[in-house]
């Protein structure tokens, strides 16, 4: 019976161990025949979050599938188009090199890539290899689309977006995306309420969207109907509680609406949010001012003036704020009256350009002004925007490499104070 | 053998429980991926967009008792027909702002209410009839000519000019202020081939006086320096004394600065002490601006020092003159108002205190767009009358049908007689003389407006620039247009400057839009009196 006993043991142990041994192998054999399927099935998931234009949720997806099989080609390139979406174009071009290094179709690479020129404005519509992919779209035709509205929008060919937005409306009735992009157009050019109105038609199409909703938002914010405005702010922030952006949206139409105080507490948790939000940093001046405490206003101005010196409206804040409490504010006055004169002018450039878009002492005019006394960032793809017309343009050429130059050592030229006191 | 029979078993169990697992997790995610799509299906079928929900109920309507109680704290109350529908969501959320939100203002009155009562009675758009002209040119005979600054920076924009013996030298010269290029221009209109040049660098200077400010027997210049080219609450205007000196140059000695956008300014004996003080009329914008006297608190001998005295808190008032408006030989101010009070104030000189005003007229509403002022005796009774004009389009971008001419006839003493002599659109100044020689003062008026600033309203090629009032008996005025197609005249001047006995045009000229002009553009264009 020992004996027995003995006999029977041994094999059970072998057994289990054997069986578990098996088990186990089973599993990464599985994990290993069913890892490509998972890679796939991620990919697949991002593809349709593009689809739906949340590009954040694809990239999250295709993270999961880099992680199973980083060196999946496909899921390179599908980041790269993610990337591209959101605008990362340095990300973008970063993944393409990696997609074709694992050997991804060079066709469709090609075609990535040309998407990313297009859509930074850095090829025009007539590009001859842009102009054949038009022609013949294929499956493509929303990306084609998509990519060529936002480079004419970026280099403020506004014509061409307009042709792109006609002919995209006729070829896919269905879909949001040329009516929120003629939104934009018209919120380019300051056509606010007409803005909403495409926003609207965008957002009927596609109530999931939040991008439209916060777009729609800022639309009716500018028409000044604040009440609708603050409803759709309100209803994009359940869904993205911590945009700082939104928030300060709402927080200027609860400023314009007299909720003086409710519009305070916002911009503040803006600034916890985004520490460098200039726009909250004024508006919370501005409210400070007004109600006798220019001291603090000028604590929350400082930090924005020494960041933002071209913003002219920052500088009046702060000269007022500097002339209450009897500080020197000469300078600032003069910069925002300035500015403010630069500005009419840019406007009244920017309806030229409307008319002569490929004038492109029109777009240097505007280009070199913004670097003075607008935003460096918008005066440089003016200059830009007249390289593509006219690549041996040399007052453009000069002025983006005196740019850089400058950037290179940044200038002194805003205040500078011990007390940031927020 | 069982063993392996059992392995095998087990093995198929795990693996299908593995796949059943994998399934699980696989429906799950595609279930979740649809799940996000659920609301385009539930909702694409709806034309009521959930967002405009809060659109149904509406804000409580506006009663018009309540209305007029929240206007009536700053200004009359506009009528809807004043502004083009789409333009009062502007106008009144600009109120709401400029008030600096003060509730106390609008009380229980939601702005989105008031806003609601204006947008449905008001007209889709603003129509502008014709200016009703005579075609006929009437007996003036003029010539046309342009005066250059060869060297000017930019475009230039002239705020105002001056025709006046200010070297000394008998004859009279022309005194232009460049509003963007900074600068006081001179010329000599009599010379041949007479071009401006600069005497002077003052940042916006608006407004210019020609007087002898020190008592040194050479004329000097008075300048109001607006501070910034356009409309900001700022501190950076001035008043400017350009004081002559033994050579003919003009030295800048800033009388006052700080202030907030100064347009005009006059001198003049204020408090009787026989030294001349000024009266200047800082504009402002929005938080600043007011009327104010600097007293000449000199001792005799010693050059000018001067002492603020406020006379008015408001902003807004953009033209200012003196003359004795009671009759007990003090000189009394008269200023003009617009942004919200759009009147003509006098202020009584009580031995150099102004605690008491009457308002000369009032227009009847706050868009008016009030422009130009000129005190002129009109109907040759030797009593001042007011020369009024409304064309301002730089706070709205809109010409209106309101926009036009008007004389305040002197019947008293501070009794004055409306007259609407003409309509035209963007009507910056208007002056009086009579420039035909029939013994009646005629009346000469420029326009301002731009393209930009009118798009799609109106063809500006069809509008009168430069329009003569013909007064072809007294009283009875006939419009003659001398130019038309040219609307970017800020300011004219009438005066006979080579001295032939007639009243020659000045014409300056200036756009908003610096782009749309050269810096080679002309400065004034003269219309030479040929009167036979």
């Amino acid at each position: 019976m020992a004996s027995a006993v003995k006999t029977v043991l041994i094999p059970r142990r072998l057994l289990l161990g054997v069986s578990l041994g098996i088990v186990s192998l089973g599993i990464v054999a599985a994990g290993v025949m069913l890892r490509p399927g998972l890679v796939e099935y991620r990919i697949w998931q991002a593809r349709r979050a593009l689809t739906r234009h949340d590009a954040r949720t694809a990239l999250s997806r295709l993270d999961l599938a880099e992680s199973l099989n980083p060196k999946s080609g496909a899921t390179q390139f599908w980041m790269a188009r993610a990337h591209r979406r959101l605008g990362q174009m340095d990300r973008a071009h970063e993944r393409l090199a990696r997609a074709s290094r694992l050997g991804y179709s060079a066709e469709a690479l090609d075609l990535e890539a040309m998407l990313a020129l297009a859509q930074a404005g850095r090829i025009p519509l007539s590009d001859p290899r842009l102009l054949a992919r038009m022609m013949n779209p294929g499956d493509d035709a929303p990306e084609l689309y998509e990519a060529a509205v936002q480079g004419s929008l970026r280099s403020f060919r506004l014509d061409d977006a307009r042709s792109l937005l006609d002919a995209w409306e006729g070829d896919q009735a269905d879909s949001p995306q040329p009516h929120m992009y003629r939104g934009l157009v018209l919120s380019h050019q300051g056509s606010w309420p007409e803005a909403a109105d495409s926003f609207s038609r965008a957002l009927a199409l596609a109530p999931w969207r939040n991008d439209v909703r916060l777009h729609l938002a800022r639309a009716l914010r500018e028409s000044r109907d604040y009440r609708r405005a603050v409803g759709l702010y309100r209803q994009y922030l359940v869904g993205e509680a911590d945009d700082p952006d939104a928030l300060f949206g709402l927080g200027m139409c609860l400023d314009s609406l007299g909720k003086s105080q409710e519009a305070r507490e916002t911009y503040v948790r803006v600034l916890t949010l985004k520490p460098d939000h200039d726009e909250a940093r004024l508006a919370i001046g501005k409210l400070d001012s007004t109600h006798g405490r220019a001291a603090e206003a000028i604590a929350w101005l400082e930090p924005a003036v020494a960041r933002s010196p071209y913003e002219q409206d920052l500088r009046l804040a702060y000269a007022w704020a500097l002339q209450i409490v009897g500080r020197p504010a000469r300078e600032h006055f003069e910069f925002a009256a300035r500015a403010q004169a630069a500005s009419a002018t840019v406007k009244h450039l920017v309806r030229r350009v409307v008319d002569n878009p490929r004038d492109v002492e029109l777009r240097y005019e505007i280009g070199a002004m913004l670097l003075q006394y607008g935003r460096p960032q918008e005066g440089v793809v003016w200059l830009e925007s007249v390289l593509q017309i006219q690549p041996d343009h040399q007052r453009a050429r000069d002025a983006l490499a005196a740019h850089e130059a400058a950037r290179a050592v940044p200038k002194r030229d805003a205040p500078t104070s011990p007390r940031t006191a927020h | 053998m069982t063993t392996t029979g059992d392995s095998s078993r087990n093995f198929r169990r795990i693996a299908a429980s593995v796949v059943v697992v994998i399934l699980i997790i696989l429906v799950t995610s595609a279930f979740r991926a649809s799940a996000s799509r659920l609301p385009v299906e539930l909702s694409a079928g709806s034309r009521t967009p959930p967002w405009d929900s809060e659109a149904a109920g509406g804000p409580k309507p506006v009663t018009a008792a309540e209305l007029a109680q929240v206007c009536s704290h700053c200004h009359l109350q506009p009528q809807p027909d004043v502004l083009p529908k789409d333009r009062w969501s502007d106008t009144i959320w600009k109120m709401v702002q400029i008030g600096g939100r003060s509730w106390n203002i609008w009380g229980n009155t939601d702005p989105e209410a008031v806003l609601d009562w204006y947008r449905r009675q008001a007209p889709d758009r603003l129509d502008l009839p014709p200016i009703a002209t005579d075609t006929a040119k009437g007996s003036l005979r003029l010539t046309r000519r342009e005066i250059f600054w060869p060297d000017a920076p930019a475009p230039p924009f002239v705020a105002s000019m001056l025709l006046i013996d200010v070297l000394g030298d008998r004859r009279p010269e022309l005194v232009v202020s460049d509003m963007r290029n900074g600068a006081i221009l001179l010329g000599r209109p009599g010379d041949p081939d007479s071009s401006l040049e600069p005497i002077a660098q003052i940042p916006h200077p608006a407004q210019m006086r020609a007087v002898d400010l020190d008592a040194d027997g050479r004329m000097d210049l008075v300048v109001a320096n607006l501070g910034s080219f356009l409309a900001m609450d700022h501190k950076l205007g001035s008043v400017e004394w350009l004081r002559q000196t033994d050579d003919g140059r003009f030295e800048r000695i800033t009388l006052a600065d700080g202030l907030s956008r100064v347009s005009d300014i006059q001198p003049a004996d204020i408090d009787g002490d026989g030294r001349l003080d000024i009266v200047v009329a800082e504009f402002g914008y929005h938080s600043t601006g007011r009327l104010f006297v600097l007293e000449n608190r000199a001792a005799p001998g010693e050059p000018p020092t001067f002492t603020p005295r406020d006379i008015d808190g408001h902003h807004g008032a953009s033209h200012v003159a003196t003359t004795d408006l009671d009759e007990d030989g003090l000189p009394d101010i008269v200023a003009l108002f617009s942004q919200e009070l759009e009147s003509v104030r006098g202020y009584l000189n009580q031995g150099g205190r102004f605690v008491e005003f009457r308002e000369l007229y009032r227009a009847p509403h706050p868009a008016w767009g009030s422009s130009g002022m000129q005190l002129v005796d009109v109907d040759g009774d030797a009593r001042l009358d007011i020369l009024l004009t409304n064309g301002d389009t730089y706070d709205d971008s809109l010409l209106k049908p309101y926009h036009g001419i008007r004389w305040l006839q002197q019947r008293g003493p501070m009794d004055y007689e409306v007259h609407d002599l003409t309509r035209m659109y963007g009507v910056f100044h208007a002056e009086a003389a009579d420039i035909n020689g029939n013994g009646l003062a005629d009346i000469v008026a420029c326009s301002m407006a731009e393209e930009d600033n009118v798009e799609g309203q109106v063809d500006l090629d069809q509008f009168v620039s430069v329009l003569w009032l013909d007064q072809v008996a007294p009283g009875q005025f006939v419009p003659r247009v001398i130019e038309q197609s040219a609307c970017h005249h800020p300011t004219l001047l009438l005066g006979d400057y080579d001295e032939d006995g007639d009243i020659d045009l000045f014409v300056g000229n200036g756009r908003f839009d610096e782009t749309a002009a050269s810096a080679r553009a002309s400065v004034v264009t003269v219309w030479e009196n040929r009167a036979d």
